[in-house]
């Protein structure tokens, strides 16, 4: 359902944010993107909401090439998402009721439809006697419900919550989780960025950890494990690749060539003629490559 | 509820909702639009001030005392081009005697030594507009060249020259006020209004991240703006028309009344003398148009600007 292919984020040239990311989310999963402050959690959320655009790599929601939706198709594509911001983000001049039937009307839905809605979502995060209070109105923790009510309103195929219990106390934050695990039970795939060690490790689900804007463990456990992401096929076959090489720095070509006469060290390698090369059906580049990687091997045993 | 009515609900809160920022962009919108209105009509009323007299200028064809009328209506049929000629009259020497009574009657001696044999007969010729006269006082000097039963042409050429003056400066003055007016409301209604986007760009933002369209974030700006526009329309319309019927019906009596109802009789604008019925509605309308017009163009101008 989502794919994050080698995605890389700088900024101003040589601050990386992101660096060579890659993950990928079933349908219907329920994980957290775990990592310390400044891991690149948020700026993940941004590129995938196309707040921003990656400097390389791809990213892809279902067949969506999210960083390259042209202009016009992008208010489509975000009102697929349901978003929470880490700075929750409602409608400071709107009431709360206001705020979930806004993420309705720009759906274009029937009034009766867009009240219902509203009626279940309100009802659904414990809102009901809420609705008419501005957003400056509510409690922290219903402020953040109130932003999830919103972001489900338009019943979204990715839900995405940055820190959702941040700020809360543990019996909100409880609250909140249930809501959360209600909306994955329904079919709607979950992604929540957190550094809530209890929370990660009371849904005992899918942990992806970030650190200096890399992924350096995807596991499913707690908070604390760390365990080496999966490898993609690609780099499998890079890392057998490299393992067959035996002269590291000598092309593809020339350790096959190699490795068919049974040349397994260096010392051979050293004691081949002209001739031998010949006999191998060495061409020219590839003479001058072996001699320059024998010139450089001698030269470094000489210096060392 | 529908689409529309959604987008004028959510305008009418947002206007309700932001009181004193609706409160400075009403006020602004009617002093600016109170302003550009006065100065309209300032500008429409010298134009209609000039018009009136190019229509008033006149040149007067003396003729031989011996003329046939005849040839005098010959003459004026052959002048008479429908294009430039608002007015063509004979005047025969009876008709010369009247008016002579008439302008001396204070003054029996000067009359009674008078009689229409004394006097020449004449065509006075009125043109739509002063370049019309100065082409009808050239074909006339023509005339004149040929034609020995002609005794004398007269116009005042410096009257005609000065209203011809007076009339270009008035027709490019006029231009140039009401476009400059024009372009200082749309930007000042613009930038105010501008102020109220930015004071929201938090909230487009938030908008544009949860999947509004641009269309539907720029919509109840742009229905802001008119509201605006109209409202500053119907009260500029007010602060300048009530202070106008205050004054004519406070001077009724006076001779400033009496030159002022002369004048206003004099240039077809009768309906300004007194509150009249068929013309305020229409001044309001003209205002609330134009207000909601300059309205909708400058929030239009300033959303495109802010939304960017």
């Amino acid at each position: 359902m989502l794919l994050f292919d080698k995605v890389s984020k700088k900024y101003d040239g040589d601050i990386t944010a992101l660096d060579n990311i890659n993950f990928k989310v079933d349908q219907g999963e329920f994980f957290f993107l775990v990592g310390p402050s400044g891991a690149g959690k948020t700026t993940l959320m941004r590129l995938l909401i196309r707040e921003e655009i990656p400097t390389s790599g791809s990213i892809f929601f279902k067949d969506i090439d999210v960083p390259n939706i042209p202009n016009k198709l992008l208010p489509t594509y975000r009102q697929r998402l349901g978003i929470v911001f880490q700075d929750i983000k409602l409608l400071s001049s709107k009431t709360l009721q206001e705020n979930i039937n806004f993420a309705l009307d720009i759906l274009g839905k029937e009034d009766k439809e867009i009240k219902e809605t509203t009626d279940y979502l309100l009802e659904t995060v414990g809102l009901q006697d809420r609705r008419n209070l501005f957003p400056h109105q509510l409690s922290g923790g219903e402020q953040q419900r109130g932003a999830i009510a919103r972001a489900l309103a338009n019943n979204p195929e990715l839900f995405i919550a940055d820190e959702p219990t941040g700020n809360l106390d543990p019996d909100n934050a409880m609250q909140v989780l249930d809501i959360l695990k209600k909306i994955n039970k329904g079919g709607t795939t979950v992604m929540i960025i957190s550094h809530d060690k209890d929370i990660v490790n009371e849904m005992k689900t899918r942990v992806v950890r970030m650190e200096k804007g890399k992924v350096i463990s995807d596991n499913n456990g707690d908070y604390d494990t760390v365990k080496a992401p999966k490898k993609t096929e690609e780099e499998k076959n890079k890392e057998e690749e490299k393992k067959n090489q035996k002269f590291k720095g000598l092309s593809k070509d020339i350790n096959t060539i190699l490795e068919k006469a049974k040349i397994a060290d260096m010392d051979m390698v050293l004691n081949l003629t002209d001739t031998d090369l010949n006999n191998l059906k060495f061409t020219d580049e590839q003479k001058d490559d072996l001699e320059k990687y024998v010139k450089n091997y001698l030269n470094k045993e000489k210096h060392d | 509820m529908t689409k529309t009515s959604k987008v004028f609900d959510t305008t009418k809160k947002n206007v309700r909702r932001n009181r004193w920022l609706s409160f400075a962009t009403i006020f602004v919108s009617t002093i600016v639009l109170a302003i550009t209105s006065f100065f309209v009509s300032a500008a429409i009323l010298s134009r209609v001030a000039v018009k009136y007299y190019e229509q008033r200028s006149q040149v007067i064809i003396f003729f031989q005392k011996d003329t046939s009328e005849a040839d005098i209506l010959t003459l004026r049929d052959k002048l008479y081009d429908p294009t430039l000629i608002s007015d063509i009259k004979y005047v025969s020497q009876e008709d010369a005697l009247s008016i002579y009574k008439e302008d001396f009657a204070e003054n029996p001696d000067l009359i009674s030594t008078v009689t229409a044999d004394s006097l020449p007969p004449s065509l006075e010729i009125r043109a739509y507009n002063i370049d019309g006269l100065l082409q009808v006082i050239t074909n006339v000097n023509k005339e004149k060249d040929t034609n020995p039963s002609i005794d004398e042409i007269m116009y005042f050429k410096d009257v005609v020259d000065n209203l011809k003056t007076l009339s270009r400066i008035i027709n490019i003055g006029a231009i140039v006020l009401i476009s400059g007016l024009l372009v200082i409301s749309f930007f000042l209604i613009r930038i105010t209004i501008g102020f109220n986007i930015n004071a929201h760009k938090d909230e487009i933002q938030i908008m544009n991240l949860v999947g509004s369209t641009n269309s539907f974030i720029k919509t109840p700006f742009i229905l802001e703006g008119a509201f605006y526009g109209l409202v500053g329309g119907l009260l500029a319309a007010t602060i300048i028309i009530i202070p106008w019927y205050a004054v004519v019906i406070y001077a009724q009596g006076t001779d400033f009344a009496t030159w002022l109802n002369q004048m206003l009789s004099d240039f077809n604008l009768g309906f300004l003398r007194s509150p009249n019925i068929a013309f305020i509605p229409l001044y309001y309308i003209a205002h609330i148009i134009f207000g909601a017009l300059l309205g909708v163009v400058s929030s239009f101008s300033a959303v495109r600007r802010y939304l960017k």
